[in-house]
């Protein structure tokens, strides 16, 4: 018996030497895993830049282009276009579409709840991190969240709202809709509540655009309120970007002196267009800054492609080096009507017309526009063609945010205020908010039509007052067509047309822009669905509805499904 | 004797000093003597110093003159000497010479040796006849000779309630066995295939994942049966119940293949060596179109698509025009498939040499297989090596190594007969020259051929040039040792403690090389000297500690046995895939610079430990229990599920014991009865490490900096998926015994189902949870076997004449009862309005395996209807709405409604006459889902085997069927063959297709990428229903008393045929199809299975 209680013995010693709990535990080999995870501020830092390039995935802002332009009255379809893209052009959007699938800033939003869920935990642990960078990576954190937020609801109206991230298998999954109003007051809210920590800029100076900054914010609170109809906090969140612009502006003019490119413009300090080169005076500096090199004065907040990512949609879409155009082709309504003013140097910076029918995108293919100012101003009605250009390198960052559109939002909002005082206010009350939007649209227009060095040109030449302060729908119309002119093929249009429609409550203002896109035959079934305000959204993608069913199709999109089991 | 005795004798001796009287001897002393026998002086003798435990401690043999002497190693020793027809003398050591006188035996005592069968399955030798599980087991002298190179081809019918289905003919493949249907939605449901006691530990990454010419055929698997040769194995079981594989815990879940192999025994050393010679040939196929044919047919389908000929002609390769220069090669009759066949051989040469004696036994085996098979490009050797070694350190102790050791070196060309298949008949297989004679260099289809037609690689050209090789190194060496630390005979209490270190060494590396003659683009093609490499390596460490207690009770009615194991098993795993193309030609290897590398690593590791407590008691031999218990801990689980506890309980009752039956048994009609009861519960862990663990990965840089993203859920809340079984089994012995009957019959609940890929709303961020526990999933069948041992026995010609055979059969039927309907709609997809889907649909408590799908009806024999029939124009048999009673609906303006697919949709389609008639079941006049009816089940009504042997003296039959019964198949390979809607080559029997209208056939016609005229639908559901003939296998052995004379031990030659005849109604290649769950059995028969016949001799000396 001695035996046997020796060898029990041996058995338990060899046993106890490690216990089965860490016997069995083992750590994946190709992965970090959570328990090795957010000891310091680096892991946040990875973390947070990891919710930045989940936005930048092609699948994100593919959709920010596809959700706010192909839908509106700038596009139609170009060579080669999928048949995705062209039901989508033709209105004739289906839930199995792969362009309503919102899983990928679902993505961005888990990781940006993801920071915010580990980052204080580590600011506990993490001496060299403190509390003013815990805070600034939180208002970042928030902003990337609030901006995927802000393009679902615009895009769907009603979306799941989740501000957890998803850790473990034991969260509910399955969740509903939040309505439109509920999470855009949040989204208010929470970027109020966070941007007085978001810093005015970084310490790299590409990063300054890439990354959320308070005026970043601002101009993305500023679109939200405008959307909500608070007139006031759009013009105090617009004169808070302007604020820091101008700072800006001065110490640039301070350390450049006279070689600083940015001009006032009716006191809004923005990049000029005209410069002098070797051969003589060029236009298209501004253009060849914002679109071409990025990272500009102007730019607010923009997704930057080029060093290690690769803009992956611009090409497909829009064309690409060599080729003619992409998947979309400008529209007849974006080459011709709203071209109004002999001068607009816009016209050649938004579209090129090869043959007579061929309206090819030139915004975001080409890297450097210049026009051959030596002979005299070119201009929209006698001359189509480029004095020199430079073919894009196909990786042009896409913008955002960026201060032209803040100023116009602005002179949205005053234009708003206005019409909502007419009738009660003193004219003179109105006139000089009339005044105000006017400047503003008018600094934005002044900019693009530069100056041709043999002289400047005729006030007729510019935008006149008088012929839009006759009412405020005279001047909205003017604010919506320079916001088309000056943001065309930027992902906005849809979104103005939209929020102009839900604002009047109907969808005659739309239809009227859009309905030349429509051929006949298809134009009544479209019209009929488009006085339908839920139109202006898509549908859910199928899947979602499927496997979940606490969310609710949009009701446009129901009945089709409807029709579709019945057959 | 006590010391002090000893040492008071010791120094009396001392002083006396004489040889030959009682004497104090010491450790180191010469001990010596003579021994004789009545004749004088013996040589040989064996002479052996032992101590208390009957260990050797020294020895000598006698020489010429009886002689012996060795050095004294204790004086408490023993001594003992044995000669072979004496009596052993056993003495203690008393002094330092002996004269020894030996005693002949005389006429040796005949000696009965009553043993019982034992079945060690549990771990506990417990007698077979108190066995209270379901086991089958089956020796393999049964299948001695066959020409087989895995098992499993052995096995086949074989074993009932399992089903072995091999995924192609190709060599070295796998084959698919499930045990009692398939009870898990994840991961593998093969069995878990048990080496002499060791899991049989293969890589489930050893699958060729390579796309090397994009092939989809290359994902297939190669067999882990291929590393054990047939020719060492001694028997194997079938464990099927919870009650029997609960020994194996979670592992056994889908059943357990328990593999034993030759060890060696007492007796003279002999050598075994065996030669078979195996050819193997190809069955006939489908009959294929000639080029004349098949460029009839495509001008055919480019012209009904629009109804003109702008596109034929664009296509000259099918235009026999002259002025092209590559006229000659578009104008043959090459038949590919059969330039493709070959007559394969295989010869395998195996030496085993085995023996033993007192203290050890030994068996030490080597068998080389070198095989080309029955499709050219294909050679396989493998190169098998198993020692085995028991040493017997003394009556305690035991000590054992195995160590096996298997290579293999496959070349592999699966897709040959596929793209044979494919290729345009009227393509010649070498460049020609201008008077059309070939030239000897291989023709590859231009980049410049039109796109419409078929770009496959030559397979000719292919099977020479392209190198695609798989090797692999298996390695497993043991040892173990057994100590007895209380009785050592049956009428004690005996306690064994049994420890082993189980070592497993698999390397495996597959290689391809494509050079760029096969690259149609040339140079810039990405396949162009395309070299690729991929290496897995994976070691295990296992450990096992097992106490076997079985106490000796007084009261004999009472056996009681207990058994505690302990098992560590860890393995760590490397693999390494690149790839490099473009290389400059002659430098085959990955290490080459080139422009576009591919290079990929990864690593794995997992961890598992379990205790084990099996116990088995009987009263009587009458009643028997047992329970058996296991604890599974698994790397594969968080804290809160790590450990799953697994418990079986069965019991037995030997009816035929009771004293009221021996009436019936002195009958001699039922001889045997006894009935068993089984009830356990299983596990199945998932298949991936560290889904418990919230990982984050390293995504997409963002302003150059390297930026990290949480890349999943944790599955915290994951649980085992639990299998509880119960099992009724009766055994009848009939006629004396000579009948054995068993009847099984079982159920198996699945509950906490592992699903993978759960799909979740993705506002979560992620589109899917790796796995939920959800839904539950029943088994049931029964199985009945009848094995019948001499069941006849006369003598013809003075020879014995017996014959002896087996019959079994099972039927299993598999359900989900209850499942989440996110997942029930997953499996359940939409119809997708393709050509060639069938919907395959789950109902809760329905079973598996339904096949849905349109009535197919025949051909529009015209494209307008006319009530009356006009020749050759308008007729009645026209694509126009039906009422129910056949009636056409003729509209307000007597005129009929077209017939149309999917209307209303982005499918939709006009039916013209030459095309496909769907029965439109609603009358609706609109050909879509809601015209798909059932069609039949995939699951067989019955399946199972049988064997007849017949033996006659030296000379023997062994024959073996398989069966299945009352299942439908979807005849793939048909259906592409038939299908007309690609310019690939076809079946000869769309010879018979509708060209003209009016044409009264069957088969529609040709349409290139246009129309819907294989839609899912009964023309290619068959009765699956065979009846195969496995082999027959003849084996003589010589007179020994011939061999004795020429010095041989003995000499047996065989002879048989494998897969010699197929009855069925089947039209495909093969009707051995399986569904896997949730799907319908679909023949895509990519290599048939060959037919094979060997000749082999074995010669024992």
């Amino acid at each position: 018996m001695k035996k046997i209680k020796s060898l029990i013995c041996i058995i338990l010693v060899g046993l106890s030497v490690s216990s089965c709990k860490d016997f069995l535990t083992l750590m994946p080999l190709n992965d970090i895993v959570l328990e090795n995870f957010w000891t310091d501020m680096s892991d946040v830092e990875s973390v947070l830049l990891g919710s930045y390039a989940a936005l930048e995935s092609g699948d994100c802002a593919k959709r920010m282009l596809v959700w706010g332009e192909l839908r509106s009255d700038n596009v139609i379809a170009g060579s080669g276009t999928p048949e995705a893209i062209e039901q989508i052009l033709e209105d004739d959007i289906l839930s199995t579409s792969d362009y309503v699938k919102y899983k990928c800033f679902y993505d961005a939003i888990n990781r940006a709840n993801t920071v915010l869920h580990f980052a204080p935990s580590v600011q506990e642990n993490d001496p060299n991190y403190s509390f003013g960078e815990l805070k600034a990576n939180e208002a970042e954190a928030i902003a990337i969240r609030s901006l995927a937020y802000w393009y679902l609801i615009r895009a769907y109206k009603d979306v799941p709202y989740v501000t957890e991230p998803s850790i473990d298998d034991t969260k509910d999954f399955f969740i509903g809709q939040t309505p439109f109003d509920t999470i855009l007051n949040s989204l208010i809210s929470d970027l109020e509540g966070i941007k007085m920590y978001a810093p005015n800029k970084y310490p790299t100076e590409l990063a300054n655009t890439a990354r959320f900054t308070k005026a970043a914010i601002n101009a993305m609170l500023a679109d939200m309120y405008l959307w909500k109809g608070e007139w006031d906090s759009v013009i105090n969140r617009c004169a808070d970007v302007t604020k820091r612009k101008i700072e800006e502006y001065k110490e640039d003019l301070e350390k450049e002196g006279t070689s600083c490119m940015i001009d006032l413009y009716n006191g809004y300090p923005l990049i000029r267009e005209m410069f002098q080169s070797a051969s003589g005076a060029r236009m298209g500096y501004a253009y060849t800054e914002i679109f071409g090199s990025g990272n500009a004065f102007e730019i607010l907040f923009e997704l930057p492609y080029g060093s290690g990512a690769s803009n992956p949609f611009i090409g497909d879409f829009y064309g690409k080096k060599e080729l003619n155009g992409g998947y979309l082709k400008g529209s007849k309504m974006a080459s011709k009507d709203i071209w109004i003013q002999k001068y607009d140097g816009r016209y050649y910076q938004n579209i090129r017309s090869a043959k007579s029918d061929d309206d090819y995108i030139v915004k975001y293919v080409y890297e450097s526009l210049e026009f051959d100012l030596t002979s005299g101003a070119i201009e929209v009605t006698n001359q189509r063609k480029f004095k020199n250009s430079v073919r894009n390198n196909s990786e042009p960052n896409w913008i955002i945010y960026r201060y032209s559109d803040v100023l116009l939002m602005a002179a949205e909002a005053q234009v708003l205020k206005a019409k909502e005082l007419y009738g009660e206010a003193a004219s003179t009350q109105r006139d000089s908010m009339f005044q105000i939007a006017f400047k503003l649209v008018d600094a934005v227009n002044r900019r693009a039509l530069g100056q041709y060095s043999g002289g400047g040109y005729s006030a007729a030449d510019y935008l006149d007052y008088n012929k839009y302060a006759v009412s405020p729908d005279a001047m909205e119309e003017l604010v919506l067509d320079e916001r088309r002119r000056e943001l065309m093929f930027e992902g906005k249009r849809w979104f103005d047309l939209s929020r102009k429609s839900l604002r009047d409550g109907n969808t005659s203002y739309l239809w009227k822009k859009i309905e030349k896109k429509f051929d006949s035959s298809s134009s009544n079934a479209v019209r009929i669905k488009m006085t339908d305000l839920n139109a202006l959204f898509f549908p859910i993608y199928k899947d979602e509805i499927k496997i979940n069913d606490k969310l609710k199709q949009n009701p446009v999109y129901v009945e089709d499904e409807f029709i579709k089991k019945a057959e | 004797m006590n010391n002090k005795l000893f040492s008071r004798a010791a120094f009396a001796l001392a002083v006396a000093s004489l040889p030959g009287l009682l004497y104090a001897q010491k450790a180191g002393d010469i001990i010596s003597g003579v021994i004789e026998d009545n004749e004088g002086p013996m040589m040989m003798v064996n002479v052996t110093e032992r101590d208390a435990a009957d260990r050797i401690v020294a020895h000598a043999i006698t020489d010429i003159e009886g002689n012996f002497s060795f050095r004294l190693v204790n004086p408490k020793d023993r001594i003992q000497i044995t000669y072979v027809g004496y009596e052993t003398v056993d003495i203690p050591i008393t002094k330092l010479y002996y004269e020894i006188k030996m005693k002949d035996q005389g006429e040796l005592p005949t000696v009965e040796i009553t043993a019982e069968r034992v079945q060690e399955t549990s771990g506990l030798p417990i007698p077979l006849r108190e066995a209270s599980n379901s086991v089958q087991t089956i020796n393999m002298e049964e299948f001695e000779g066959l020409g087989i190179t895995t098992v499993d081809e052995a096995l086949q019918g074989r074993i009932t309630g399992l089903d072995i289905v091999f995924d192609s003919g190709n060599l070295g493949a796998r084959s698919t066995m499930h045990l009692r249907g398939v009870a898990t939605l994840t991961g593998d449901a093969n069995p878990l295939i048990v080496v002499d006691g060791n899991i049989w530990q293969v890589d489930s990454n050893l699958e060729n994942n390579f796309d090397f010419t994009n092939n989809s055929n290359d994902t297939e698997k190669v067999s882990e049966l291929l590393n054990i040769n047939p020719e060492d194995i001694a028997s194997i079981s079938v464990l099927k119940d919870a009650a029997a594989t609960a020994i194996w815990g979670a592992r056994g879940t889908n059943g357990v293949m328990e593999i034993k192999t030759k060890r060696g025994s007492r007796g003279k050393t002999r050598v075994n060596y065996s030669y078979r010679f195996n050819g193997t040939w190809q069955p006939e196929g489908y009959q294929l179109l000639t080029g004349d044919e098949y460029t009839m047919f495509l001008k055919e389908a480019f012209f009904n698509e629009k109804l003109n000929d702008t596109k034929t002609d664009k296509i000259w390769e099918i235009q026999y025009d002259e002025s092209k220069p590559l006229y000659e090669m578009y104008n043959n009759n090459t038949d590919w498939v059969s330039e493709v066949k070959k007559f394969g051989i295989q010869q395998s040469h195996n030496v085993s040499v085995s023996g033993g004696g007192d203290k050890a036994n030994f068996r030490i085996s080597a068998g080389f297989d070198t095989q080309t098979g029955s499709v050219i490009g294909q050679k396989m050797n493998r190169f098998t090596s198993r020692v085995a070694f028991d040493y017997f350190v003394s009556d305690r102790i035991k000590v054992v190594t195995n160590f096996s050791m298997t290579y293999t070196k496959n070349k592999q060309n699966s897709a040959a007969i596929s793209t044979a298949m494919k290729m345009m008949p009227n393509l010649a297989i070498y460049y020609e020259d201008r008077q059309g004679n070939p030239t000897g260099d291989y023709f590859i289809v231009p980049t410049t051929q039109s796109q419409e037609l078929p770009t496959d690689i030559n397979p000719l050209a292919d099977a020479d040039f392209r190198k695609q090789y798989s090797t692999s190194l298996n390695v497993n060496p043991e040892f173990q040792i057994v100590y007895n630390l209380l009785g050592l005979e049956n009428d004690q209490t005996r306690l064994t403690y049994d420890a082993r270190i189980t070592f497993g060494v698999t390397n495996s590396n597959n290689e391809s090389y494509s050079p760029s003659l096969l690259a149609r683009n040339g140079w810039s093609d990405s396949n162009a000297n395309k070299k690729t490499e991929s290496s897995n390596k994976n070691s295990s460490i296992g450990t096992t500690h097992s106490l076997t207690f079985i106490p000796h009770l007084k009261n004999k009615n009472h056996s009681f046995m207990a058994m505690v194991r302990y098992q560590l098993n860890t393995s760590n795993g490397k693999s390494q895939s690149s790839g490099v193309n473009k290389v400059p030609g002659g430098f085959e290897s990955t290490a080459v610079p080139s422009n576009n590398p591919d290079m990929s690593t990864g690593a794995s590791r997992s961890r598992s430990m379990n205790v084990t407590f099996t116990a088995h008691y009987s009263y009587k031999s009458k009643y028997s229990f047992d329970f058996t218990s296991r604890s599974d801990g698994n790397t594969r689980f968080g804290d809160a599920s790590r450990w799953g506890t697994f418990p079986a309980i069965s019991g037995r009752w030997n009816v035929s014991d009771e004293k009221w039956f021996d009436g019936l048994r002195q009958s001699g009609l039922l001889t045997m009865m006894a009935t068993r009861l089984s009830w356990g519960i299983t596990g199945n862990a998932p298949g991936g490490d560290g889904l418990f663990y919230s990982k984050y990965s390293s995504g997409s840089s963002y302003l150059s900096t390297a930026t990290i993203y949480p890349s999943n859920i944790r599955m915290s809340t994951m649980q085992w998926e639990e299998t509880e079984s119960w099992n009724l089994g009766f055994d009848f012995g009939l006629f004396k015994d000579k009948l054995n009957m068993n009847v099984d019959i079982y159920t198996r609940t699945t509950t906490k189902m592992l699903n993978n890929g759960y799909s979740i709303p993705s506002s979560s961020g992620f589109e899917s949870l790796s796995y939920v526990n959800d839904g539950s999933m029943k088994n049931e069948g029964w199985e009945f076997s009848l094995a019948a041992n001499r069941i006849y026995s006369a003598k013809i010609w003075g020879k014995d004449f017996n014959i002896s055979g087996n019959i079994s059969f099972a039927d299993n039927t598999n359900q989900i009862l209850e499942l989440n309907p996110t997942l029930l709609e997953k499996m359940n997809k939409d119809f997708d309005y393709n050509n060639g889907s069938y919907l395959s649909y789950v109902a809760l408590k329905n079973s598996f395996g339904s096949i849905y799908g349109f009535k197919y009806l025949g051909v529009y024999q015209y494209t307008e209807y006319s009530p009356v029939e006009v020749p050759g124009v308008k007729g009645p048999n026209a694509p126009v709405v039906r009422d129910e009673n056949g009636e056409v609906i003729l509209n307000q303006k007597g005129k009929s409604k077209p017939m149309k697919f999917a209307w209303g949709t982005t499918h939709e389609l006009t039916f013209k006459g030459g095309d496909a008639i769907y029965e439109d079941i609603n009358h609706d006049g609109n050909i879509n889902e809601l015209d798909i009816v059932y069609l039949g089940s995939s699951l067989p009504k019955l399946n199972g085997g049988f064997s007849i042997r017949m033996s006659l003296g030296r000379l023997s039959w062994n024959n073996q069927f398989n069966f299945r019964w009352g299942n439908k198949i979807v005849n793939g390979s048909r259906m592409d063959a038939e299908c007309m809607y690609n310019t690939n080559n076809t079946s000869a029997a769309i010879n018979w297709r509708w060209r003209v209208e009016g044409d009264e056939t069957i088969m529609p016609r040709a349409l290139y990428q246009a129309g819907r005229n294989y839609l899912g639908s009964d023309r290619y559901v068959e009765d699956g229903s065979f009846l195969r003939w496995n082999f027959t296998a003849l084996n003589y052995s010589l007179d020994p008393k011939i061999t004795k004379k020429i010095g041989l031990g003995g000499v047996s030659f065989n002879l048989n045929l494998n897969n010699v005849l197929v009855w069925t109604k089947y039209t495909g290649m093969d009707p051995e199809v399986s569904a896997g769950a949730g799907s319908v059995a679909m023949d895509r028969a990519q290599t048939p299975r060959s037919k094979q016949v060997t000749f082999g001799v074995s010669v024992q000396f």
